[in-house]
């Protein structure tokens, strides 16, 4: 009886360990995702100043560079190809990010102010736009940084905690 | 390939009552009704018996979806005045200079578009082709007409038969227009032997086929500035021949305009074929 109660136990401590870990990781996964996104954007700003390649060429091109972007950049090209809003598109593909991948709401909003500079960028203002797009982003990624030092750790010792206090309450 | 009229608002797509073959242009003027000419006639694009009104939206929408979402990818033909499309089509601009450090920077609040929409007529210069080559010898030629009288149409199925009939063709296709070159293939055949230069501006683009491309012939349309006639010198006095296009009415008005003038004191061409707007076409020489 006693080690069926110990093994429970254990069970409990280490699930909620676990539980406690991965939540925390979800932090650093997104800091991996924005700076993903930070990379993305600095390709699409060389393919935008320097060979000036039109949007759907890009986003055929860079469809592959960053994983979860894939499906944003191809149901854009299906459906810009009969003749929708290319920032509509963008900001409803974008969207659906919320539910596949570690970023939050803000992450979100940062991708759809991208998508309108994207499509409003003309020659001249190029250059001070995606300095903006940077400026921010770099202001998220210290942010993710932070928030992940804090609660990245606060989720860890809880979930250790938490199991301790089960254990303490039902041994 | 996407046709002229899939780029426009279904508003004037669904009410333009003419297949585009019969086309010749579209005009969407900002809070005017839009219109368009079919057959050489103007008509007025009506829904429910009411004109259409272009607005604002209308025109922003339509030059993001001529840009392919991509402003900044067609500045220097926004900059120049128009946007080339798929196909070849012509779009004219009209709006706000935007002058930085006194040069023209782009055009902004575009308020007026003229889509022309371009046509391949195959067969359409055969007669000029019979006598520009003689013995299989090509001679100067320039082609005059006023806007919209087809000069391209010709110059396009020139340049086909001409490069057909063995004659290595380099094009200077500044606005796209000649060859609809669309991510690198053309729209319309220029023949087996002919090198498409596009999105070039023209004097660049002489002396870089002239260098580069060893061609028989370097064919240019709308020549009309001094730079243009120093780079047509250059490339007459290098054996190489020429083809161009110009506005005008004819050899008179050449020999009369300020610039062009020179062209015909040192004999450049040898050809000059006017085109009327019923399509006949006269020559001098």
């Amino acid at each position: 009886m006693l080690s069926v109660k110990v093994t429970g136990l254990l069970i409990v401590i280490v699930s909620s360990t676990m539980f406690g870990f991965l939540y925390a990781e979800t932090y650093k996964n997104r800091i991996l995702q924005l700076k993903e996104i930070s990379n993305l954007i600095i390709i699409i700003e060389t393919e935008i100043r320097f060979y000036k390649r039109t949007l759907p060429v890009i986003f055929d091109v860079q469809s592959n560079t960053v994983p979860f972007m894939k499906s944003v950049f191809e149901n854009i090209l299906v459906k810009i190809s009969v003749g929708s809003d290319m920032e509509s598109l963008w900001n409803e593909e974008v969207e659906k990010l919320h539910f596949c991948t570690y970023l939050n709401e803000k992450d979100i909003e940062f991708l759809k102010k991208t998508g309108h500079v994207l499509v409003r960028a003309d020659a001249q203002n190029v250059e001070k736009m995606f300095l903006g797009l940077y400026r921010e982003l770099d202001l998220i990624i210290e942010n993710a940084i932070e928030e992940e030092k804090e609660k990245g750790r606060l989720f860890k010792s809880l979930g250790i905690l938490f199991g301790l206090f089960i254990s303490v309450v039902f041994a | 390939m996407l046709k002229i009229l899939d780029y426009l608002p279904d508003v004037i797509r669904n009410n333009i009552l003419i297949e585009e073959e019969r086309l010749n242009e579209i005009r969407i003027r900002m809070d005017k009704p839009v219109f368009y000419v079919a057959d050489s006639r103007e008509y007025v694009v009506k829904e429910n018996d009411k004109p259409v009104i272009a607005d604002k939206i209308m025109i922003d929408n339509l030059i993001l979806k001529f840009c392919s979402h991509s402003k900044y990818a067609y500045e220097y033909a926004i900059k120049n005045g128009y946007l080339t499309v798929e196909g070849g089509h012509r779009i004219g601009i009209c709006g706000q200079a935007v002058i930085i450090d006194d040069t023209l920077g782009t055009i902004d609040n575009i308020s007026s578009l003229n889509i022309r929409i371009s046509h391949e007529i195959i067969g359409s210069a055969k007669m000029m082709a019979d006598m520009v080559l003689k013995d299989n010898k090509f001679s100067n030629t320039l082609i005059i007409s006023p806007p919209g009288f087809g000069k391209t149409t010709v110059l396009r199925d020139l340049i086909r038969i001409l490069s057909n009939k063995g004659k290595n063709i380099s094009v200077i296709d500044e606005r796209g227009e000649i060859s609809g070159t669309y991510k690198g293939s053309m729209a319309n055949d220029l023949g087996n032997r002919t090198d498409v230069m596009y999105c070039m501006p023209k004097v660049k683009g002489i002396n870089m086929v002239l260098r580069s491309m060893k061609p028989d012939i370097i064919a240019v349309d709308e020549i009309g500035t001094t730079e243009d006639v120093r780079a047509l010198l250059e490339v007459y006095k290098s054996g190489v021949n020429i083809l161009a296009t110009a506005h005008g009415i004819g050899k008179k008005d050449i020999k009369e305009n300020t610039m062009l003038h020179l062209l015909v004191e040192n004999n450049i061409f040898r050809n000059y074929f006017s085109l009327n707007k019923d399509r006949s076409v006269n020559a001098e020489c």
